[in-house]
């Protein structure tokens, strides 16, 4: 049994179960991965036996600060799925057509920006189908955000990098992950709602009851929260910088592709809530689980949510990756289990630390698999 | 600046091609950034440093020269860096020794971090400082300058602009560009 209860003075009453069955075979790995690099992790698993919210290590490598349960983290790349119950729920509103295309809903200056705008839909944008070109695959882009991270970046900005710059490939042809799909998609609810990010707290934080969920980030949005500290290996030779004030920055002008900062176990309240049906209907979150296969035709992605198998358990969720964090939020059907591990060194440059905390992450996975 | 000091040698300028001094002692002032050429958001004169160099020439003229400098920048976003740097230098003349630069070369940086780094021992989290790290560059410049011949010592100012390609930043960025804006002078003995 576990205990959902209320929350009071920002403070979640959710308990952890000291005899969780999967926490204990978790614990060592937890202490393992922070033992080989990582400086900090936390984790928060949901099933049977109820909550599990462990973390270990540091927060703060300079101050020595712990990494606590209630440490916000940085959800990444997970955000797309949050992006994308936005333009479900218009689509259950009827407010868009997932195959109508996109210059429907843009408008023309931003379509005259994307290569063949008429023969891309909403649905191609949701499953990475559309071929769109990636816009932080532009120097330009890493390198100001290096350089000038107080540079403001719009929606706007981050389709500016792709303008005239041809598709990858044919409109609906194949599955590649792009960034710039939700981009879009967050211009398009813009354009439906008026506001994006207010729309996603009506219809997801409100309704979940997410207190400690934050998009669009702000300090004042974040006043009273603790928010985690990044690390990155600026060099690739295994030294760790601290990185939170670039990271930071990112991830409060990212808009539909990343941007949201939560608790372990409201990042698991997210994925619970859709999955039970609280956020979308059934038909719909059957269109969310029609996926699209990858190159090796394996089913990939469907509509904001990934798929995958460890030992050949299935999985649904999303992964999430930025320059001082890295996350998973996972549920695994075969044993009704939910899970979500945030780490607080940067996953998207590559460092010889991976190595060994990708090996413990996948015993992880493994062992929450069984 | 430059081109007050080109105006005020005007009238007395001679040609002074065919005089080259060899090894002048080049200062200069250097404006650093990690961007693109020509993409640096704006404040431009930041992150300064200062170069010294020397150069020789291949012919006895000003026109092809081989320049040798070293440049020591600060960059509170992405770490301070110490350059050493050698360029093949062409200089087609424009008008009464006012002259356009370019050069190629090859160098070396060691850039250091913006923040102290930590790394994992047996017995937990080390500050090892700002521990830097070396790596080949390749520089390219474009510049204007002035150089007029005077039995004395004599200085010629000029202004370069120079990208640098940085090779093995990081594994997953195996190339990083950066940009030196230099406002300087030869000193000619």
């Amino acid at each position: 049994m576990f205990v959902l209860g209320g929350l009071q003075m920002g403070m979640s009453q959710i308990k952890s179960n000291p005899g969780h069955t999967k926490g204990a075979a978790i614990a060592p790995l937890m202490k393992e991965i922070v033992e080989n690099g990582c400086p900090g992790a936390s984790i928060a698993i949901l099933n049977e036996d109820g909550w599990w919210i462990h973390s270990e290590g540091f927060s703060s490598l300079e101050k020595q600060l712990p990494m606590e349960d209630s440490h916000l983290q940085y959800l990444q790349s997970i955000a797309k799925t949050y992006m994308a119950v936005a333009v479900l729920r218009l689509y259950e509103e009827s407010k868009l057509a997932l195959d109508d295309p996109i210059t429907k809903y843009l408008k023309p200056s931003i379509s005259k920006m994307v290569d063949r705008a008429d023969e891309i839909t909403i649905r191609m944008l949701l499953n990475h189908t559309s071929g769109v070109p990636e816009y932080n695959f532009d120097p330009e882009y890493a390198s100001t955000l290096l350089q000038h991270p107080d540079k403001p970046f719009s929606a706007l900005d981050y389709i500016s990098f792709i303008n005239g710059k041809k598709l990858s490939f044919e409109p609906g042809t194949r599955y590649s992950y792009r960034n710039t799909n939700y981009v879009l998609l967050s211009m398009i609810v813009d354009n439906i709602t008026g506001d994006h990010g207010k729309y996603i707290e009506q219809v997801i934080f409100e309704p979940l009851g997410l207190k400690h969920t934050y998009y669009q980030i702000s300090d004042e949005k974040l006043k009273g929260e603790k928010l985690s500290d990044s690390y990155w290996d600026r060099y690739s030779d295994g030294l760790l910088e601290n990185i939170s004030y670039i990271q930071k920055q990112n991830v409060t002008y990212m808009v539909g592709d990343d941007g949201i900062v939560t608790t372990p176990e409201e990042a698991v309240l997210f994925l619970k809530g859709l999955l039970e049906g609280k956020l979308l209907k059934d038909s719909t979150l059957r269109l969310m689980k029609t996926w699209v296969n990858n190159r090796s035709g394996k089913p990939a992605y469907g509509l904001g949510l990934g798929i995958g198998d460890i030992l050949g358990h299935p999985y649904y969720g999303h992964s999430g990756g930025g320059i001082g964090a890295g996350c998973e939020l996972r549920y695994f059907p075969e044993n009704e289990l939910y899970m979500f591990i945030a780490i607080n060194i940067g996953t998207v440059t590559e460092s010889p630390l991976h190595t060994k905390i990708g090996e413990l992450r996948d015993k992880l996975f493994a062992t929450l698999a069984q | 600046m430059l081109v007050s000091i080109m105006l005020w040698q005007y009238g007395n300028a001679q040609s002074s091609v065919d005089n080259h001094r060899n090894f002048p002692l080049i200062v200069s002032i250097e404006f650093h950034s990690l961007s693109l050429p020509f993409k640096n958001k704006k404040p431009l004169f930041k992150n300064i440093g200062i170069g010294l160099g020397t150069e020789v020439s291949y012919n006895g003229k000003r026109n092809w020269v081989q320049e040798f400098k070293m440049v020591w920048y600060g960059n509170k976003r992405v770490g301070g860096g110490l350059l050493f740097q050698t360029q093949a230098v062409w200089r087609p003349e424009l008008f009464n020794d006012t002259y356009s630069e370019i050069k190629l070369g090859a160098g070396y940086l060691y850039a250091k971090r913006p923040k102290d780094a930590y790394q994992l021992t047996d017995s937990g989290w080390k500050n090892v400082g700002k521990k830097g790290k070396g790596m080949l560059v390749i520089p390219a410049t474009i510049g204007l300058g002035y150089d007029t011949y005077d039995q004395g010592t004599y200085v010629s100012p000029f202004a370069n602009y120079q990208f640098l390609l940085a090779t093995n930043y990081n594994d997953s960025m195996p190339v990083v560009p950066f940009t030196l804006m230099g406002i300087g002078s030869r000193i000619h003995f």
